[in-house]
């Protein structure tokens, strides 16, 4: 023996390195004798070296986005679900897959980029877990509609009942409640509260942890609104009351625009939602529009088309208010009327005042403010005015 | 094989909510599974076409006959990892010898793939010798190792693919990870320790399935791996259980607790997940 047991332990813990091909040439000089000499760690480092051997590999094909909705309609053509996912689930169920199959590949200093995040009154800047963290934290209010825990931890309580105060009634279908009044700090402030709080609970956790859990919350959500598939169950925002198949639309445009943020951070593609989803999520923001408006004549009466301007002259309040026709182009083809003026001008009616053409996803990326309303590149007929007006009033849907 | 009291293991409770017809369960199988599906059908076809389309059947079959898996004999995981296997070497076979590749071609029985129930695939003869056979074989191998690399724990993975890939040695790999040099070498050591341990399963495999091949059987007829590499294979779990056995001394508790739940695949980490969800459906609504 020329080697000590010490010598033989220090050498023999090299070996995973030596087959890697990582150990420096100075330790490699001391332990390839030592391999010669000492037939237990030879066998070792033969077998270590083969499979390191196999590592030498090309990468697997990549996933294309498009094969989860294939493989599923594929699958649901032969034996339909018997417990289908409801129609309003279904862009939710395929956008947080999406936002999953892309972290799924991130490395640890992937991990670190952070991510911006625009919306109206600002940008946010997040590491993908905060991002995870930010979009559990305003999806555990469909998990309190829906009778499920809250995922974010406990309420140091404050200022009165905020919407976390687990409200744990069985899914109904009631009809939904008067709007609240917004919180103090402003309508986003339980929002962002929530997303902090969340984010502190996550600090220090992997961050394939928080993903994993995040993950488990959406399946979690899926499912129960699934076996007991209720649309009008009321989600409490905490700023805003909104059906729960609004609130899952709504939940699966904030998780295809968040993630898009994400990609852009580590510069990976991101594929738009399918047809189908995005044509619910241009719903959803042009059903949300007539507040956005109000909420822009109140606060930018120069963008506002001043309707009592228009009115002036053929006599005050013609008794309708005006309408603009919203043309969809692109996969998630369709058309809409926005009325213009809020109830104080009547009742929407009459030939629409202007018509705008615009792709789909540009308008969904439009209401998520990342977009210039000035430069979105929209067909435009009629009144221009009353277009400016819809195209500046679409970013304030965006949120922290 | 769950001790009285605890929760069914996930497999159980997806495969029961596959039977009930549950949409989401089938989402839910997807999403643990497609990687390892499609990714092993891609890199045994090399073909992106037949990759997608050998993963829609792998899915379909789930779907349609969720009692053909039992759980007795292994995980969901690893039953549809060599369901996958199986009929992608099948369909490499079919293709070799269309292409006149295979000393017999036109008396292999064709791959009917409106038939995703399975059952024997026709009666092609079975040469272990002929270079297709040996090439297939090595595919094989390749995509099996390549698996288990993709399932290590995460901090194993890491290490090795940060070093190995990176060129680094393990000093280099140690201060980029933030770990210590000790850490790094014993998670190299561990690494490679659990693929060469997966590398002599899948040989032990194949000598079978070449000496039932001899026999007059297709191996692929089993309905499940044999039982040696069932219970080794495709389970983040399963490298973890081995690594008490592989270097009890340097396996740290904290290495440990921080691989948990980390796997690439988490499924240890699901599991619990899903018992949450069990006990919440118990209490709650």
């Amino acid at each position: 023996m020329t080697t000590t047991e010490e010598q033989h332990e220090a050498l023999r813990s090299l070996l995973g390195a030596w087959a890697l091909g990582a150990c420096p040439p100075r330790e490699a000089a001391e332990l390839e004798p030592h391999l010669r000499a000492c037939r237990d760690c030879a066998e070792e480092a033969a077998r270590l070296r083969e499979a390191a051997g196999w590592l030498a590999l090309d990468e697997p094909l990549d996933q294309p986005g498009s094969l989860r909705q294939q493989v599923l309609d594929w699958c649901l053509a032969r034996r339909p679900a018997d417990l289908p996912v409801p129609a309003w689930g279904a862009a939710y169920t395929a956008e947080t897959a999406k936002l999953d199959a892309l972290l799924r590949d991130l490395g640890p200093e992937e991990w670190q980029e952070v991510a911006e995040l625009p919306w109206h009154g600002g940008t946010e800047y997040l590491r993908p877990a905060e991002v995870l963290c930010h979009l559990a934290a305003v999806d555990g209010f469909l998990a309190v509609a829906l009778g499920l825990p809250d995922p974010v931890p406990g309420v140091p309580v404050l200022g009165g009942p905020g919407p976390a105060a687990a409200r744990r009634v069985p899914p109904q279908d009631p009809a939904p409640p008067a709007p609240r009044v917004p919180a103090q700090g402003g309508p986003w402030a339980g929002i962002t509260e929530r997303t902090a709080r969340l984010t502190a609970d996550q600090a220090g956790q992997p961050p394939q942890t928080v993903r994993a859990r995040w993950r488990r919350h959406c399946h979690e959500l899926v499912r129960t609104a699934a076996l007991a598939p209720h649309g009008n169950t009321p989600v409490d925002y905490g700023f805003a009351t909104v059906p729960l198949r609004d609130a899952f639309v709504d939940r699966a445009f904030e998780c295809y625009v968040h993630g898009e943020d994400v990609a852009r951070a580590v510069a990976y593609p991101y594929d738009p939602p399918a047809p189908q989803h995005l044509r619910q999520m241009v719903d959803l923001a042009v059903r949300m529009l007539p507040p956005a408006l109000a909420g822009l004549r109140a606060a930018r009466p120069e963008h506002a088309g001043a309707p009592a301007a228009a009115r002036d002259g053929d006599g005050r309040h013609g008794g309708t208010g005006r309408l603009v026709r919203l043309v969809i182009d692109g996969p998630a083809a369709g058309e809409w009327l926005i009325p213009l003026d809020g109830p104080e001008s009547g009742p929407p009616g009459g030939e629409p005042v202007a018509a705008m053409v615009l792709d789909g996803l540009e308008f969904c990326q439009l209401a998520a403010a990342h977009r210039d309303p000035d430069r979105l590149p929209v067909g435009e007929h009629g009144d221009r005015a009353a277009i400016r007006e819809v195209l500046h009033a679409a970013p304030l849907l965006s949120r922290p | 094989m769950a001790a009285p009291g605890r929760s069914p293991r996930w497999d159980e409770q997806l495969q029961r909510r596959l039977a009930r017809g549950e949409e989401t369960a089938l989402g839910e199988l997807y999403d643990q599974l497609a990687p390892m599906v499609h990714g092993l059908a891609g890199r045994i076809l090399a073909d992106e076409a037949a990759a997608a389309q050998l993963t829609r059947e792998i899915f379909a079959h789930v779907w349609e006959h969720p009692e053909a898996f039992d759980p007795a004999q292994g995980s969901l995981r690893s039953w549809i990892g060599s369901l996958t296997h199986r009929r992608a070497v099948d369909r490499l076979r079919v293709r070799r010898a269309a292409e006149g590749e295979g000393p017999d071609h036109g008396a292999r029985g064709g791959y009917d793939g409106s038939r995703p129930g399975g059952g024997p695939y026709g009666g092609s003869r079975y040469d272990e010798n002929s270079p297709v056979e040996e090439e297939i074989r090595t595919v094989a191998t390749a995509a099996r190792i390549q698996y288990v690399v993709d399932s290590l724990p995460q901090t194993l993975r890491e290490t090795i693919t940060v070093s190995y890939y990176g060129g680094r040695t393990y000093q280099e790999t140690a201060r980029r990870l933030g770990i210590s040099e000790q850490i790094a070498k014993q998670r190299m050591r561990l690494g490679l320790e659990l693929l060469a341990t997966e590398l002599a399963r899948e040989r032990d495999r194949q000598q079978q399935a070449r000496q039932a091949g001899q026999r007059g059987h297709r191996p692929d007829e089993a309905p499940h791996e044999p039982k040696p590499s069932a219970a080794a294979r495709e389970e983040a779990a399963a490298p973890r259980a081995e690594r008490h056995r592989a270097a009890p001394r340097d396996a740290t508790g904290h290495e440990r607790t921080a691989d948990h739940g980390t796997a690439r695949n988490e499924p240890a980490h699901d599991e619990s997940a899903h018992d949450d969800r069990h006990r919440n459906e118990d209490g709650g609504t």
